[in-house]
């Protein structure tokens, strides 16, 4: 079972993200010739769905199926939802090595990445400039595993 | 950046419609999936892959939508309140 760890500050949990879309999971489980880019996202159990900025929407690139009614400041407007995976990427500890790739250039680390076999229908969000994240990971993604948040230490796992 | 402003019409246009009929829908289909084009629906599905893989085979110019039928909105907790999310 993939676990994810890292730190929190206290008062909210980030980590770090891939958003995929659907064409890059085979019909196989396995994922086809792409290469994701890593964003940071804010987990949120106060949110049932998954959003993602319109910004990110565009890079990955994915286009909109359709919309979908959500509550805000004034009330209920309805946002361009999207079809998509969620993935978390790690990066190996520098010197690992993998028989299944060549060996990583001087300043560069090899990297993995574990994606959830969960089609999620997120709706895009507007964020504050000064957000510091692009998604918003609502209940659809943690509902999949076991979030743990530790006190003592600090520290997050998200295992799924 | 055409084709996008089309398919945005098409989700726009679709979504006035589904919203009309809403109430008739959620009588027979909640929580189903509506796969619609030109104003009308095509069908409902189990899924939302389903829906959406079905109206790519159906419609090569992927000028169609996918709206669930549900009268529930999404709530983002916290953040809905934190930051304006935009005009419907």
């Amino acid at each position: 079972m993939p676990c994810i760890w890292g730190q929190h500050n206290g008062s909210q949990l980030f980590c770090a993200v891939a958003i995929l879309p659907v064409s890059a999971l085979a019909a196989t489980g396995q994922l086809t010739p792409y290469v994701p880019m890593a964003v940071t996202a804010l987990i949120d159990t106060g949110a049932t769905t998954t959003c993602i900025t319109s910004g990110l929407a565009s890079r990955v690139p994915l286009t909109p199926i359709g919309k979908v009614p959500v509550h805000g400041v004034s009330g209920i407007a309805h946002h361009n939802n999207y079809l998509f995976y969620v993935a978390f990427p790690f990066t190996l500890p520098p010197g690992t090595v993998d028989p299944n790739f060549p060996p990583p250039s001087p300043g560069q680390v090899l990297g993995q990445i574990f994606v959830l076999h969960k089609a999620i229908q997120g709706c895009e969000l507007v964020t504050a400039p000064n957000a510091g994240f692009e998604v918003l990971l609502g209940m659809d993604v943690i509902s999949s595993g076991s979030l743990v948040v530790q006190g003592g230490n600090g520290t997050f796992s998200f295992s799924f | 950046m055409n084709t996008m402003r089309t398919k945005q019409q098409e989700i726009e246009a679709n979504l006035e419609f589904f919203k009309k009929n809403l109430p008739a829908f959620l009588e027979q289909h909640r929580n189903k999936y509506a796969l619609m084009r030109n104003c009308e629906v095509v069908g409902f599905y189990d899924t939302v892959l389903d829906a959406q893989s079905i109206g790519e085979k159906l419609f090569k110019d992927n000028l169609f939508s996918v709206q669930r039928v549900t009268d529930i909105p999404i709530d983002l907790g916290f953040y809905s309140y934190a930051v304006h999310l935009g005009a419907a």
